[in-house]
């Protein structure tokens, strides 16, 4: 690096001391070293001026030829020189430009906090700056920003994905019903339905256990509501799997991807909530089995979790947990050393006491459990002093162990839950913001097309001898290649640019094309011809006959398709963007 | 620049390279060595901060740990515009850590071993130095030491490096051009 080149005579100044030492003499200096002049050559170096938008910064000539892989230290920077004022003119963001500068300068390149990373990025790749050479004090910034934008183009390349109207086939529709039950009423009645479903199954499950009357009035034995109305609950069952099968069976037929969708967590629920009903079905008869019978019913209580599906609260707290999952095996172990020390002490405080409920350490596990999370149901206390002390320790003790991890965790939550709810209301707005957008365009899509209109008007007059050659000086070169360009398009695709309104308005103007006749016999041509269009459409019904349909497309460019005296067939139309 | 022989272009030179790297104004040991490094990191284990020390010490005239600017251009005008004695008492100095006035056989091998180290050959110990460089180190200790009483004095030294062609020959190649 040029910044240590002063220290080189004191490193060469310093070798001197290995003369009387060395094996052999030392070579003889270059005659290229004696001829130069290091200190005039560097003293008069050229101070370069860089304008950037307008602001000027200066710097020595071999500053920037530090690095020479970049624009600035290469031979590239003499494509912006501006020979009248002798500077180099870069039309960029003249704030970013300083921490560039600094990179030279000392070779450390920052990342302000305050700047958008993706415009950060770009002046970057402008300047043939790589972000790696980010110096360690801003990098960790750099990338933490980097991963945030990455997962924000992500959920909105997933949202984008959705959006797209490509036709699905039944399969691929069925699955996107199942997995955004937004997307069409059937979705959501189906949506509704399961989880009345599963609300009633959970209920059947808890109702089933309460007792219901007595069996006689001297013994206080009860009979609970399950055992009594045994028909009803089992057909209340029936239903409910059966429904639940269904649901699992369709889902499995719309999975995209089988093999996945078995191993997901979702699906497993599914079928551990079904199993029990059809392996207790099996067998029904086989009193052997009963008892494994009952302890199936158990895992009834699954269902609940199926809610999941319908609640993204549930989601969320799920995914929090799994990505929590560090701290809460820290806190896991941390409580499992604190019982077993605090077990094993109580017990042997405790041990001498007649009487006591401390026969052995497990059993301490159990108090100990108690007072580290200050239940303290009582069932357990200690009589020795020792063990009360000890016992006292131990709860306070439990409030900071298990005060510790618990911040993490809930912000963690609070900021995939934020992160979601940021989704949803992109979402939402999404749709409000595109319209407004698009009002825009269409403003200025409207402004290219009057400009276009009198470009054409004009460049006839002058073909026609009516302007002179001077009237045209005012006309961007750059305007007239781009007309030109637009004609020989219109020309080669026989459509013609009209102006069209914007779809949502709903008013809908007919225009009529400037060779009525001849566009629409070529249309009629062209439908027979498998030619080289991209989207199919179902015509709908259209009163009138010369009426133009719309193709609307996000940019201010638009197709005008003449639909005149066509049914019900379906049209071809060629979508062309600019 | 009265002390230094230097030109006023050149100090301005010396001067904004020596800010630029060390915006304090003054050159730390650990700077100094972070500076040396950069120049001899040839190999993974070369490690010149032994010698870096060495020559920290003998430029640091008031041992505070610092070295301004002005013992920085007045120690490079010595080694560039300065005589053959005066180079040769530098060295004298390089050698004499202890400050004791004269070499014994002990600096000259640490010395070497610093010179080693530079290049990535580390000896740890007395008895990893292979016999052929103990041999020579011991050779030029003697051809050195004039009286013959294992220490090498200033005068001693100057007048037998003088006399030594080679010695000579390789201070002038290493002659500094600014």
């Amino acid at each position: 690096m040029a910044s240590v080149a002063a220290w080189l005579p004191f490193a060469r100044a310093a070798a001197i001391g290995w003369v009387p030492i060395s094996r052999q003499p030392m070579p003889r200096a270059p005659i290229a070293i004696q001829a130069k002049d290091l200190a005039v050559d560097h003293v008069s170096d050229e101070k370069l001026s860089i304008n950037i938008s307008g602001r000027k910064f200066e710097t020595w000539k071999n500053t920037l030829e530090k690095f020479p892989e970049t624009l600035l230290g290469s031979n590239e920077k003499e494509f912006f020189y501006d020979e009248e004022t002798g500077e180099y003119f870069f039309d960029r963001d003249p704030d970013i430009f300083r921490h560039i500068l600094t990179f030279y300068r000392t070779g450390k390149l920052h990342y302000p906090r305050h700047e958008c990373l993706v415009a950060y990025d770009e002046e970057l790749s402008f300047f043939g700056i790589m972000p790696d050479l980010i110096s360690d004090c801003c990098y960790e910034d750099y990338k933490d920003k980097k991963r945030e934008n990455q997962e924000r183009l992500l959920e909105e390349r997933l949202e984008n994905t959705d959006a797209t109207k490509l036709k699905q086939t039944t399969q691929q529709k069925m699955w996107a019903a199942f997995e955004n039950p937004h997307t069409s009423s059937v979705a959501l009645v189906f949506y509704y339905v399961t989880g009345f479903f599963i609300a009633v199954s959970v209920l059947c499950n808890i109702i089933e256990t309460i007792p219901c009357r007595y069996a006689s009035e001297e013994t206080l034995a009860s009979i609970s509501c399950g055992d009594l109305y045994e028909k009803q609950f089992f057909v209340l069952d029936t239903a409910c799997v059966i429904i639940f099968t269904i649901e699992y069976c369709l889902r499995l037929y719309a999975a995209p991807d089988r093999c996945r969708f078995v191993r997901s967590i979702m699906s497993v629920i599914d079928v551990v909530a079904i199993l029990p009903y059809y392996v207790g079905l099996a067998f029904q008869n086989n009193k052997d089995f009963s008892g494994a019978f009952v302890t199936l019913r158990v895992f009834r209580v699954f269902r609940i979790f199926k809610f999941s599906r319908h609640s993204q609260g549930l989601r969320i707290l799920g995914y929090t947990l799994k990505s929590c999952a560090s701290e809460l095996g820290f806190l896991v172990f941390s409580l499992a050393m604190a019982i077993i020390i605090f077990a094993t002490i109580m017990y042997y405080a405790e041990k001498k006491v007649p009487q006591t409920r401390f026969t052995s350490i497990p059993d301490a596990f159990w108090y100990t459990i108690v007072t580290l999370t200050t239940l303290g149901y009582g069932d357990m206390v200690p009589s020795t002093v020792m063990g009360k002390i000890v016992g006292g320790i131990c709860s306070l003790s439990g409030v900071l162990v298990i005060a510790l991890p618990v911040p993490v965790i809930v912000s963690n939550f609070s900021r995939i839950y934020h992160q979601n709810q940021r989704a949803d209301k992109r979402r939402a707005q999404k749709k409000a913001r595109l319209a407004r957008i698009r009002i825009v365009k269409n403003a200025s899509g409207q402004a290219l097309f009057n400009k276009k209109k009198a470009h054409e008007a004009r460049m006839r007059a002058f073909e026609q001898g009516l302007l002179s050659f001077d009237a045209l000086r005012d006309e961007d070169i750059f305007e007239i290649q781009h007309h030109h360009l637009l004609q020989c398009l219109e020309k080669a695709t026989e459509r013609e640019f009209v102006e069209a309104d914007v779809a949502f308005e709903g008013a809908v103007r007919a225009t009529p094309p400037l060779t009525p006749s001849s566009s629409s016999s070529q249309l009629r041509r062209r439908q027979s011809t498998s030619g080289w269009c991209c989207v199919k459409r179902q015509k709908s019904d259209h009163d009138n006959d010369m009426e133009a349909q719309k193709v609307t497309f996000a940019d201010h460019n638009q197709v005008h398709e003449d639909s005149a005296g066509l049914d019900n067939s379906e049209e071809k139309i060629c979508v062309s963007q600019l | 620049m009265k002390e230094t022989s230097f030109t006023r272009k050149e100090l301005k030179y010396l001067y904004q390279c020596f800010k630029q790297n060390c915006p304090s104004g003054y050159v730390t040991r650990e700077q100094f060595v972070m500076i040396f490094r950069q120049f001899f990191s040839m190999q993974r284990l070369s490690d010149p901060g032994t010698y870096a020390h060495l020559v920290f010490n003998t430029f640091d005239d008031d041992n505070n740990g610092r070295i301004s600017f002005s013992e920085f251009a007045q120690e490079l005008s010595m080694f560039s515009k300065g005589t053959i004695e005066e180079r040769l008492d530098w060295v004298f100095d390089l050698y004499d850590t202890k400050r004791r006035e004269y070499i014994t056989e002990d600096d000259y091998q640490k010395v070497a071993l610093a010179m080693y180290a530079v290049v990535g050959v580390h000896y740890w110990k007395e008895k990893h130095i292979p016999p052929s460089v103990k041999r020579h180190l011991k050779h030029q200790f003697q051809s050195l030491d004039v009286n013959k009483d294992g220490k090498i004095t200033r005068a001693e030294f100057i007048e037998g490096c003088q006399k030594d062609e080679q010695i000579l020959e390789s201070m002038e190649a290493l002659r500094i051009y600014l």
